[in-house]
């Protein structure tokens, strides 16, 4: 039988939206999907690198409405032919080679189907002001990772701005940090690989240090963004039909008229799980992988990843498409339409919970004369308390202010806030101000960062330890460590014994 | 939804219209025009037969005839995708009469690698007997109810006929006795005639079938299904009312009073047999 070899073709299309560079691929060889993880326990899925788990979502994962409950297993670049893949890709994409030439060789890896990769600008964050690299192999639930998101429209897209890391920790190193502030940048700025998941979150396939050193810098991040489009597109007709039109995902929308018939059975046909012919040596080291946790992030990362937005404001900004101060003011009424029109929700304490996050990511300024006016109209009580946590996350003398006159008016209309104003001004007086500059100061440098040195395994590799170099090598290796111990002793006698046997032979 | 295991499968006619059965039922014309595509809830039903699939949605109805499939494997992948997507979606599928367990009744669940697992094609003689065993099983009650009243009728008959006396009472009792052997005789091969032309669509089906089987039993359920397109992670749970019944040279699991799987004895090595047999006798009730 002749073995079909993968094909990837790469196209530009130009959509409502603007041009989209789409990938289809064929004949894949699967080394990078996702999977179902058939468990009499949970409805489980797992996010595959040949034979490694890398990520575990579950949560009702079939349901496009649901949020994912995430959780990192294992590394994304852990079996050479990956990570070599991987490191071209990313080499190639520094180096400034164009998306078509030089994705290709990754895409090969991935499923069958369509994909399409932008240029997308990133927060390296849980979608909630937490490093997205500190939470890595803590099992939490994503807000806004699910297909459709609530305040957003089904029709329209969405850009997905949130990481999900695919490296351990332990691989963290600062004087890594300054190398790739230098060195992983496409023009001038500092990127990274990633593949999307679902909702606004994306896994990051490269560029864990680069997005270190965008947050260490202040600067902004970007990632090329590999996102499957398998979804179908439907709108309703004159005649009141639903009939689909094109393909989607969170991102894009492709017309059928764009694609030929290949392009489009490609996506059809593709199911949205597969049992790679490695399921089960995941399955197997699923069992077994305990999210390590031996070395945390520097603390200061999500110190400083409190200034970007979080998922709420993203869904807000991208969800709603305006609000102006007359639509503000009915809200500041209690109002929920004006002129006729829905400003936001039918839903009172929707709506302001919106229009709070949507001014905290265009406006803080606005954002706090909002919300203090809310607070000082008894009648909208019910949102006080997540307005108030909305202040909370803001260091602002205003804020101060108010919750100090919460604090010392005894009002019982704020009883509901008494603790979040008491927190906040604990933590006011606390505080103290993380520098960026004097944290990069103190990163080593690029030049002083650990090389691993080759190591000699003991396993299945007889011949290497009989060769005198890699007895050697063993010997100086147990010489390096230190080890005056009994078992140093004995290795070195089993080599010395091994390599004497060779010579008389 | 099940058989994750296989890929979508893409028929072509010979205008270049592709079938595609996958997560959703599709057409895509060959001259550009906008595919047909449904989610498989949206379809009305499924036809199945040897080797064709009609679905019909709302007026329209497409049928993927034998030559579009590339072999029997495309096809049997087609089908096993089209029935597990359906039932989920609660759409109703028309199989033809099958020996192998329909393929919406298969779940999502990985068979423990301790699973009786054995592989082989059916002997359709043995099938055959077994399934006349069977037949004859489910009538056995009727028989012996057929042979009382044949006796009493007979008995009745000759006391009004002749009368019973101290003389000939001992000749009636045994004439009655075989006109109810008798009447049981008749019966019997009544219910067979009658069996094997009810049954002549199901023994010729089974006389020809030549697929060779995967067959896997454990104490979650079973899985017997075409080696083409078996895969780990498809299993029939068992069912609290499943019984089962051993002949000579099968197994066979009934569900609701029918056959769901047979299992050919000569397939299993003896601690097979001995591990299916305490499987079943843990979780099914014996016939």
């Amino acid at each position: 039988m002749a073995i079909r070899q993968p094909e990837v073709t790469a196209k530009h299309i130009n959509t409502d939206d603007g041009d989209i560079l789409i990938f289809t691929v064929k004949n894949s060889t699967n080394r990078i999907g996702i999977c179902r993880l058939n468990s009499s326990k949970e409805d489980m899925c797992c996010l595959y690198a040949y034979d490694d788990p890398v990520v575990v979502f579950s949560g009702n994962t079939g349901n496009k409405y649901a949020d994912k409950v995430v959780c990192e297993i294992g590394s994304m670049t852990q079996t050479s032919i990956i990570n070599t893949a991987v490191k071209e890709v990313y080499d190639q994409l520094c180096a400034g080679a164009a998306f078509e030439y030089c994705l290709p060789i990754l895409l090969k890896m991935m499923p069958d189907g369509l994909y399409a990769v932008s240029w997308q600008k990133c927060y390296p964050t849980t979608g909630e002001n937490m490093f997205f690299w500190s939470g890595y192999g803590v099992s939490k639930q994503l807000k806004c990772s699910s297909r459709y998101i609530k305040l957003i429209d089904e029709n329209k897209n969405y850009s997905a701005p949130f990481l999900i890391p695919t490296a351990k920790p332990v691989t963290f190193e600062g004087a890594g940090v300054t190398e790739a502030s230098q060195k992983c940048r496409r023009g001038d700025d500092l990127f990274g690989l990633s593949l999307h998941l679902s909702g606004f979150y994306s896994v990051l396939i490269k560029g864990h240090h680069a997005a270190c050193a965008a947050v260490v810098g202040d600067e902004p991040f970007y990632t090329v963004q590999i996102q499957p489009v398998r979804d179908i597109w439907k709108e309703e007709t004159e005649e009141g039909e639903v009939k689909a039109v094109g393909l989607c995902s969170e991102s894009f929308k492709i017309p059928f008229s764009a694609l030929d018939a290949s392009e489009i059975g490609a996506v059809l046909a593709n199911r949205a799980y597969r049992i790679p012919d490695t399921y089960h040596s995941i399955k197997k080291k699923l069992d077994v992988t305990k999210p390590l946790r031996t070395k945390g992030i520097p603390s200061q990362y999500s110190v400083f990843c409190e200034s970007y937005p979080d998922a709420d404001m993203i869904a807000s900004a991208q969800g709603i498409d305006e609000l102006t101060p007359p639509m503000l003011e009915a809200l500041l009424m209690g109002q929920t339409t004006l002129d006729d029109k829905i400003i936001i929700s039918e839903n009172y304490y929707s709506s302001v919970t919106a229009a709070c996050n949507y001014l905290r990511y265009h406006n803080t300024n606005d954002f706090l004369t909002f919300s203090l006016n809310i607070m000082k109209n008894p009648e909208l009580s019910a949102t006080y308390s997540y307005v108030a946590s909305c202040m909370a996350k803001l260091h602002d003398k205003r804020v101060k202010d108010f919750f100090n006159e919460v604090i010392t008016s005894n009002d019982p209309g704020y009883a509901s806030i008494l603790s979040i104003a008491k927190s906040y001004i604990q933590n006011y007086e606390q505080r103290q101000e993380v520098s960026r500059e004097e944290y990069a100061k103190s990163l080593p440098k690029a030049s002083e960062r650990f090389d691993r040195r080759n190591f000699v395994s003991l396993s299945g590799v007889s011949e290497q330890i009989r060769n005198g170099q890699g007895a050697e090598l063993l010997a100086m290796h147990i010489g390096s460590t230190g080890n005056k111990g009994e078992g140093a002793e004995l290795i070195a006698k089993h080599i010395s014994s091994m390599v004497s046997e060779d010579q008389k032979k | 939804m099940s058989f994750y295991n296989l890929s979508g499968q893409i028929m072509q006619d010979d205008d270049g219209t592709s079938y595609i059965f996958s997560d959703v039922f599709s057409v895509v014309p060959a001259n550009g025009e906008d595919p047909f595509v449904c989610n498989w809830g949206d379809v009305d039903s499924i036809r199945i037969g040897d080797s064709i699939i009609t679905v019909n949605v709302g007026d329209r109805s497409f049928v993927v005839r034998p030559e579009y499939f590339e072999n029997r494997k495309q096809f049997l992948s087609a089908k096993a995708i089209a029935s597990s997507c359906a039932s989920r979606e609660g759409v109703t599928v028309h199989n033809a009469v099958e020996l192998l367990p329909e393929k919406s009744l298969y779940v999502d669940y990985d068979i423990p690698d301790f699973a009786v697992f054995t592989k082989g094609q059916y002997n359709t003689k043995e099938i055959k007997s077994s399934l006349l065993l069977l037949l004859i099983g489910k009538t056995a009650r009727i028989l012996w109810t057929v042979g009382i009243l044949g006796g009493i009728a007979a008995l009745i008959f000759f006391h009004l006929l002749i009368g019973f006396d101290e003389l000939n009472w001992w000749y009636l009792a045994i004439g009655s006795f075989f006109c109810g052997v008798g009447a049981v005789a008749v019966t019997y091969l009544i219910m067979l005639v009658i069996s094997r032309i009810k049954y002549a669509g199901i023994l010729k089906q089974y006389s020809k079938y030549d697929d060779t089987v995967t067959f896997a039993v454990c104490d979650e359920g079973f899985s017997a299904c075409e080696s083409d397109i078996y895969g780990t992670c498809n299993i029939i749970k068992w069912n609290n009312r499943d019984t089962y019944m051993e002949t000579g040279s099968m197994f066979i699991v009934l569900r609701r009073g029918k056959p769901i799987l047979w299992i050919p004895k000569n397939l299993l090595a003896s601690h097979q047999y001995t591990k299916i047999q305490e499987i079943f006798a843990v979780n099914l009730s014996e016939k």
